[in-house]
């Protein structure tokens, strides 16, 4: 039995009442609204993942309605079919513009009704995909007790910057929505590789030993030919692709010393250079058992002390020009009470060397 | 075109067509045949008062809502009418409004006429 949500929209009652029941006889839940505005009151409930919408309606149109989702952030995607007896081209660019994802032309027949439904589904199936992807990253990261919420907010910081990056010219034609959604979907998986470090090496609470440490930035490597295997199976998976490519290259510097590889300036894949960021400023904000939570403004310090060196500059400036949203970002997924620690902005390297020993924070390796 | 085409060039709801569309449920069929008519009532009503007030706006908005369900209830004749007073009204052919409008009307006797005629179970 198929109990997924939709939400049909109509004014006019009559299609509203043959959409509902061919809807219920294929098994789906129905809620209807009668406008743009009723149906956004629905929407906003998060129970309604497929919506079915008239164009035009008194009070609020369902091209705004679509805006209006979209421009949302709502829980989870919702699929949108606009039902419309507009036609032409202006009208469908018109309609996908606003964020629609299909259209249905009135009058619909029921069985091509239940086929664009259909492909709504498969739709969200891969946000279902989404989710198991970051279910697995959450996983590998269960075995390190210290990193509480940092999944979630390195993918917000990886986001951001990818977003901020895809404003620039030099960028439009290297970062597209497809591409910053990617980097927030693949970016949890950068650690991927540490489900193969033994616990003596990866759950050491002191100092790493020169061998130790030898043994913990293979996580690297291990993570990124597996996914590299995966994404060699389907060469179609782009996201496959990127995982790979932030699992293998997030360690490594702009400077060409990191690792593994020792990858310098843009040899090293932009997706590498922003996660790489992101995953540090999140390591330096965040509480660990060896070390308080800086503040954004320590933060800040230690990652323009790396321009150039270990982060891209452009990267850097991304980050510089979206902070504000880095902050909201960090209160937002707070891990609870947090130290924040003052640095000496004369000495900010000083915290790095003297502070930040970590085990588990391989970010900073290398700075 | 004169008032007898509207009789003759075919039946004014294509019950087969509609009863498809309700994937063959005759009690959807008499469900929506209810409301059409209850509704395509309240729309003709608000449909002559935007044209009276000139207010060509309510006019499309009104004549557009008909079109869609005379689509779906395959009321072809009717929609194709809703679908010229539409187009008028967006237009502003504030003259040419009254006649379609009347054509309309006549639609939606013919369609009252043919439901009393022809009970949906037959």
């Amino acid at each position: 039995m198929n109990t997924m949500r939709v939400l049909v929209v109509d004014d006019d009652p009559v299609t509203a009442e043959i959409l509902t029941d061919n809807l219920q006889q294929f098994g789906y839940e129905v809620a209807t609204a009668s406008d743009g505005r009723e149906a956004l009151e629905y929407v906003r409930t998060g129970k309604y993942r497929m919506v079915v919408s008239d164009w035009e309606m008194p009070r609020m149109s369902g091209l705004d309605l679509c805006r209006e989702i979209r421009r949302r952030s709502m829980s989870g995607y919702i699929y949108f079919i606009l039902l419309t007896s507009h036609t032409g081209v202006d009208n469908t660019v018109c309609g996908l513009d606003s964020g629609a994802d299909d259209f249905l032309t009135k009058p619909f027949h029921p069985h091509e009704l239940r086929m664009r439904l259909r492909t709504g589904e498969r739709i969200l199936s891969l946000e279902s995909r989404d989710l198991m992807i970051f279910a697995m990253a959450k996983l590998t990261e269960s075995r390190d007790i210290d990193t509480g919420a940092h999944l979630e907010r390195m993918r917000e910081y990886s986001r951001v910057l990818a977003d901020e990056l895809s404003r620039w010219p030099k960028y439009q034609d290297v970062i597209d929505g497809d591409y910053v959604r990617l980097v927030y979907l693949t970016s949890p998986l950068h650690d991927i590789g540490k489900v193969g470090i033994p616990d003596s090496v990866l759950l050491k609470p002191g100092r790493l030993t020169p061998e130790e440490f030898d043994i913990m930035k293979t996580h690297t490597t291990l993570g990124g030919i597996t996914l590299q295997t995966v994404a060699q199976a389907r060469p179609d998976a782009r996201f496959l692709t990127m995982a790979y490519e932030i699992a293998m290259t997030h360690h490594e510097r702009y400077d060409g010393k990191g690792y593994p590889r020792g990858l310098k300036g843009e040899e090293i894949p932009l997706c590498g250079r922003v996660v790489s960021l992101a995953d540090v400023y999140d390591a330096l904000t965040s509480k660990r058992v060896y070390k308080p939570a800086y503040s954004h403004d320590t933060a800040r310090s230690i990652i323009l002390e790396g321009n150039g060196t270990q982060f891209d500059p452009d990267v850097v400036q991304a980050f510089l020009n979206r902070e504000q949203e880095f902050i909201t970002i960090g209160q937002r997924f707070a891990d609870g009470p947090q130290l924040s620690l003052p640095v000496d902005p004369l000495r900010p390297g000083a915290l790095v060397g003297s502070l930040i020993t970590p085990a588990t924070d391989m970010a900073f390796a290398g700075v | 075109m004169n008032d007898s085409m509207l009789v003759q060039d075919q039946p004014a709801i294509d019950l087969e067509g509609l009863k498809a569309r309700c994937l063959g449920n005759l009690n959807l069929v008499e469900r929506v045949l209810a409301k059409f008519t209850a509704q395509l009532d309240t729309d003709l009503a608000a449909l002559e008062q935007a044209v009276l007030e000139g207010d060509t706006d309510s006019a499309a908005q009104v004549a557009h809502r008909i079109k869609g369900m005379s689509a779906n209830v395959e009321a072809h004749e009717l929609f194709q009418s809703a679908m010229t007073v539409e187009q008028l009204a967006k237009k502003a052919c504030v003259a040419e409004l009254p006649e379609h409008l009347e054509r309309m009307r006549q639609h939606g006797v013919l369609i009252a006429e043919s439901i009393k005629r022809t009970p949906v179970a037959l």
